[in-house]
């Protein structure tokens, strides 16, 4: 019948219109299920052409590199210099006992591979400069804040603005954190909102702190990729787990930015 | 003048709690709410540098907008030139809303 062959026609024109690594095979289709629900395959399969950065392997990493691998994003690229040591399993919640001495970002690496094999995940033991991050962060889609201090975030927020992609604020101290999501040439950079860098000091932190703020940035990233929901554009979230408490801070353009006004890049 | 001062994150603990609201006189600024909240030296020595100086990370808005931008603008109104003193020396107006907090920096 000629209504049969046009609707053949159509249905081999929209597969081929699909790379076929970006087919969600039988098994993602059960995997993801109960979210495939919410945005559909559509979504999904956007999810799986997605390359996140990770700047990181510690408390805010471990919680977002969870999630993000959980739901699916295609390509994960941590980098992370460190070596797991015991202090750091209150809240790094990718290492475990045997873990102690082994670099960071092997140590999560082998965990995630066991939580979604569908996930690529490359892991790179570097410490992020303004010498390596162009490099670090080539071909990929957004990058996600997951460092301890503010020099190496301002490299990361650097590198963003050049690249004109995504970047993923977040930050703990304690039963604090705030979070806030900036898109190059729409929000505040990070050096708008924090121009210059606190002084630097080993901060104390409860696990559930990095493990809720790292769950707030995997949302956003999922949110922005999928181009759903509103992001935390010039909002900066903050978290006061003592009182139970969220509020939100509006943000602004700095015209005089050194980093995105008319004074920088 | 009453003005509410709201404090986020360590700055809760330094203060005391998340909201307090302050009597001024009027034409008071930030400086001038900044000296009346200090009232011990733990609390000036986590606003003000040795010199007395706000600390460069410390984060104020006043009613939404960050102080340091408000720095030194001046605009033509009518005809007027007319200045607004930015920064520290933004004057304060009752009912202002103003919010003071350092970044947090943990990962």
């Amino acid at each position: 019948m000629p209504g049969q062959w046009k609707s053949g026609c159509r249905v081999v024109f929209k597969v081929m219109t699909w790379r076929v690594s970006d087919m969600l095979t039988k098994d993602e289709l059960k995997r993801y299920e109960r979210q495939i629900s919410i945005f559909g395959e559509e979504g999904q399969r956007k999810l799986k052409k997605a390359k996140v950065f990770i700047a990181g392997a510690g408390g805010l990493g471990c919680s977002i590199a969870v999630y993000l691998t959980v739901a699916g994003i295609g390509k994960l690229r941590i980098v992370d210099n460190d070596i797991v040591a015991l202090e750091n399993l209150n809240r790094q919640i990718l290492h475990r006992d045997n873990d102690i001495g082994k670099k960071k970002a092997e140590s999560a690496k082998e965990k995630l591979k066991r939580m979604n094999s569908n996930v690529e995940v490359e892991v790179i033991s570097e410490t992020i400069k303004r010498g390596n991050i162009d490099e670090l962060c080539a071909g990929f889609d957004m990058i996600v804040d997951a460092m301890d201090n503010f020099a190496a975030r301002y490299v990361l927020n650097k590198a963003a603005l050049k690249k004109k992609i995504p970047f993923f604020h977040g930050a703990v101290h304690g039963f604090y954190g705030q979070a806030t999501t900036i898109i190059p040439g729409r929000t505040a950079c990070l050096r708008c909102i924090f121009p210059e860098a606190p002084p630097l000091t080993v901060p104390p932190v409860v696990g559930v702190t990095p493990g809720l703020i790292g769950c707030i940035q995997a949302t956003e990233v999922i949110k922005y990729t999928l181009g759903i929901g509103s992001l935390l554009e010039n909002r900066l979230l903050m978290w006061d787990g003592l009182n139970g408490k969220i509020d939100e801070l509006p943000l602004e353009k700095n015209p005089r930015c050194e980093d995105c006004g008319q004074g920088g890049g | 003048m009453k003005v509410k001062v709201k404090f986020f994150a360590t700055f809760r603990e330094v203060f005391g709690g998340a909201e307090k609201e302050i009597e001024l006189e009027s034409g008071s600024t930030i400086q001038d709410l900044l000296n009346v909240l200090c009232d011990s030296r733990r609390c000036r020595q986590k606003i003000f540098d040795r010199s007395g100086k706000l600390r460069p990370y410390i984060k104020i808005l006043k009613n939404g907008r960050n102080i340091r931008f408000l720095e030194g603008v001046r605009m033509e109104l009518e005809g007027k030139h007319i200045q607004f003193l930015g920064g520290i020396h933004a004057e304060l107006a009752d009912g202002d809303v103003v919010a003071i907090f350092p970044p947090v920096g943990g990962g």
